[in-house]
């Protein structure tokens, strides 16, 4: 089975499907299930010990699910494992380098043992080091560059196969501003290229900008699995709207409470901001907004009140360091 | 200072404590004692004064052991926090270098002695058994001790010396192989002295002279025998107690003062290229070059082996062995007595003891570097099997040992009377195929261990094997096929015999591969 589209739907590349794992007697995994879509930035959010390395590692065929099934491109990670790994490239939390080898070795070992023929490794390493911009550095060895260079050298190794999908278990983490930017734009020249990427992160912001898509795993437990549009509406029970006024007025509060279908208003904490939630089932944003008006307020805003994956982060997750 | 290097030593001991495992080894070691002790008395029926015979094995054992593990386990007290980049942390918590090097190496200088101390009073017991008397037992534990300080702090210092720990290992079996044959040349040179007519009447002639006798008592293995001697009764404090502890102190203050310039300046992670240069030098011929068409062969071969630079080496090192083996044997009345006729048996043995050593030193590096670097799981996700990646990285390392190899066959072309027939009959011998197997067991279990521990993978292999032989059904059986009027070779004849050793090497080496690959899995997951 291949990743084409079938008709309208296209086929999901990553299909994780009531997958239970366990360590000890501790689960890590309760019954997960998401799917990934081919060409997309799919990001893989939760606490630490939340089973996100887990996954990763079921996903990339290194560890075995103990329960459900685990599909990439259509191919079992259990079964097909060969098959599976020809067409990934997994980027592990650590920089997985060797060390005392220069930028071009390491990449050629890995090239190699692709089974990449000796023509072709030359053309693919100069491609991956123009990509991560390593080709300067390609002489150097790895021990003496810096963090960001190896987080560089690694991707490098990681596209070395061109895979399809890429999985990446926290690969901003310990890296300074710059590198961590820099890192981003490879992300988003890698997509604008058809690779969908699986990425694993603590750097919420980044993500909310890059992200198509998001799975929030929390206890072993996905919270949420969807698009990011879908992330910032979907968790309030109500329509939540923004209502931002030229200055702060008086009593302001309990006079949008009173209109229909309003259920809870309240202000952004120092500045003249309202957010608004209504009841579908009696009123409509233009409803709302109408009636806002007559209230003879001085409007200069009104905006979806879309809430950042920050907030629906910890919203979804619980408290503590687990 | 004090403060860190309590907090370290706290630590240590408190860790020691919790480990069950430490426990266990030495509940394991004073179970051994007891045994021994128990064969002592069943011995007292029909051997008259068994107790220097159970106290000498007992003394020989922790010379050995302390020799043996004390290596590596002393040679890892810096490494492991280069390796670890976990210096600078020890620098920044307020640790100054005496801090961090006492903290370091006092805690596993006690660990030891502890282990020492625990014996001792089932060592009295030996004294009820009759034929060794307390103050042996209270002078051979004294030696051992000093040795003890010698050993930790020569390791210490190849500790603040090297960058890795197996260099650091590697380096303190050779400086205590020096300490080991130093008084059978000290002994050498004095009898040739006096042979040419020095006497001690002329002073500076009797200055070197003492200094010989010095270097002859300052070997610990040469003061156990003479403790081992009935009616011994000299000093407990002996020159070797002195210079050995001196000697301690020494290489303390030498790490003391290389520890800024070689530790601070170290390269990060403990990782070095060795002997390998890059392509961009002069020298690019010999740089490990393009990926072969098998990159875990090469990698291996590049980088555990040494590459070209270092296949070199050990060819002109080997050939400058040679040289030298020949040379001696011309010298007349030459140290070791040897004769142009020794050459082919002498260099054989170096060689064969050089394929050996290199062939561990590969064995305890060929995986343990990979998990050291965090480079498991990435192998792991390449679509290539574990066996395939497994035997590749050992054929890389078997090329490693080609100048070894070379230089045994050789060597085996210059033994007298050496003839093809001998050679063929040589080959299917099945003893001589028990010792490959016993020796390809060894590596393997090098190979396990070095996946379980940090460091010391080759002396706890050395150390395993005792068990692992009495315990493996393998060896009952070779004793079946192998040498002796009742065995298969004469009953079947040696084709036979030899046959079913490949089978059993086959099938154990089989086991132990089973085991590896189980290992790298998980390895390659965590």
């Amino acid at each position: 089975m291949s990743n084409a589209t079938n008709g309208s739907s296209p086929q999901p590349i990553i299909e994780v499907d009531d997958v239970v794992h366990s360590f000890k007697g501790r689960r890590a995994l309760d019954h997960v299930s998401f799917k990934v879509m081919p060409k997309s930035l799919h990001g893989f959010v939760g606490p630490n010990g939340a089973g996100k390395t887990t996954s990763l590692k079921i996903i990339c065929t290194l560890l075995c699910p103990q329960f459900g099934v685990v599909k990439v491109f259509g191919h079992d990670v259990v079964d097909e494992q060969k098959l599976v790994r020809r067409k990934i490239g997994f980027m592990p939390d650590h920089f997985s380098t060797y060390r005392q080898m220069t930028v071009y070795e390491y990449l050629d070992f890995f090239a190699a043992a692709y089974g990449l023929a000796f023509a072709q490794r030359t053309r693919v390493i100069d491609e991956v080091l123009a990509l991560t911009d390593m080709d300067g550095r390609k002489n150097d060895l790895i021990s003496g560059l810096s963090r960001g260079m190896q987080q560089r050298t690694s991707l490098a190794r990681v596209l070395v196969n061109d895979p399809d999908l890429l999985l990446l278990d926290e690969p901003a983490s310990g890296l300074d501003p710059r590198a961590r930017i820099e890192l981003m734009d490879i992300l988003k020249a890698l997509r604008s290229m058809g690779k969908t990427i699986f990425i694993s992160s603590h750097i919420l912001p980044e993500l909310a900008e890059l992200c198509d898509s998001v799975t929030i795993i929390d206890k072993g437990k996905v919270m949420y699995s969807g698009t990011m549009s879908g992330l910032q509406t979907s968790t309030n029970e109500y329509p939540t709207w923004r209502v931002t006024l030229a200055t702060e007025v008086d009593g302001i509060i309990d006079r949008i409470k009173t209109l229909r279908g309003v259920v809870d208003a309240d202000q952004v904490e120092g500045r003249p901001d309202y957010r608004v939630s209504y009841d579908w089932a009696l009123t409509d944003t233009n409803n709302l907004l109408r009636s806002l008006l007559e209230l003879d307020v001085p409007i200069v805003g009104f905006t979806e009140d879309k809430r950042h994956l920050n907030d629906a982060f910890m919203d979804l997750t619980t408290k503590g360091v687990k | 200072m004090y403060y860190g290097l309590l907090a370290l030593l706290t630590r240590a001991l408190r860790l020691d404590a919790r480990q069950l495992r430490n426990h266990l080894f030495r509940l394991a070691f004073v179970g051994f004692i007891y045994l021994c002790l128990l064969w002592a008395s069943i011995q007292s029926g029909f051997l008259g004064a068994p107790g220097l015979s159970f106290f000498s094995q007992i003394a020989w054992l922790n010379a050995m052991f302390i020799t043996c593990a004390g290596i590596g386990f002393f040679s890892s007290a810096i490494t492991e926090e280069k390796e670890e980049e976990t210096i600078g942390l020890l620098q920044m918590a307020g640790l100054d270098h005496l801090g961090i090097l006492l903290g370091k190496s006092t805690s596993r200088l006690i660990q030891v002695m502890l282990l020492l101390v625990v014996q001792f009073p089932f060592m009295l017991l030996a004294v009820t058994l009759g034929g060794v008397t307390t103050l042996q037992i209270v002078a051979a534990y004294v030696d051992l001790m000093a040795y003890t300080v010698l050993l930790a702090n020569v390791a210490l210092l190849c500790s603040v010396v090297f960058q890795r720990g197996g260099t650091a290992a590697a380096y303190t079996t050779l400086l205590m192989l020096i300490y080991a044959i130093a008084p059978r040349y000290a002994a050498f040179q004095k009898t040739s002295l006096i042979a040419m007519g020095w006497t001690k009447s002329v002073w500076w002639q009797s200055r070197i002279l003492d200094c010989l006798d010095w270097m002859e008592e300052s070997c610990v293995f040469y003061q156990l025998m003479e403790v081992m001697t009935t009616g011994f009764a000299k000093p407990i404090l002996t020159r070797q107690v002195g210079s050995n502890i001196l000697g301690g102190l020494l290489c303390f203050g030498l790490a003391w003062l290389l520890f800024g310039p070689r530790v601070n300046n170290a390269a990060p992670g403990g990782v070095s290229r060795g002997a390998l240069v890059k392509s961009t030098s002069r020298m690019k011929f010999l740089s490990p070059g393009r990926c072969w068409s098998n990159p875990f062969i090469w990698k291996d071969f590049q980088f555990i082996g040494g590459g070209y630079l270092l296949l070199a080496g050990k060819l002109a090192v080997y050939g400058a062995l040679f040289l030298g083996i020949v040379a001696t044997s011309l010298t007349p009345q030459n140290w070791f007595g040897w004769t142009l006729n020794d050459v082919g048996p002498v260099y054989c043995q170096c060689m064969l003891g050089a394929l050996a050593l290199e062939a561990c030193v590969s064995a305890s590096r060929i995986f343990h570097d990979e998990i050291r670097l965090q480079t498991m799981s990435a192998l792991l996700m390449m679509p290539r099997s574990i066996p395939y990646i497994g035997y590749s990285k050992a054929i890389g390392c078997i090329m490693g040992l080609g100048p070894a190899a070379l230089g045994f066959a050789l060597s085996l072309n210059m033994l007298t009377g050496m003839t093809y027939s001998k050679l063929v009959t040589g080959i299917l011998d099945p003893r001589l195929w028990a010792a490959i197997m016993t020796f390809l067991i060894f590596l393997h279990l090098i190979a396990l261990l070095s996946l379980f521990v940090k460091w010391g993978a080759l002396p706890a292999a050395f150390f395993l094997m005792g068990p692992v032989s009495t315990c493996c059904p393998v060896w009952q059986l070779l004793l079946v096929v192998g040498p002796g009027p009742n065995g298969l070779a004469s009953i079947w004849g040696e084709l036979p015999a030899t046959i079913t050793v490949w089978i059993l090497t086959g099938l154990v080496c089989f086991v132990f591969q089973m085991m590896i690959a189980a290992r790298l899995q998980e390895l390659g997951t965590k």
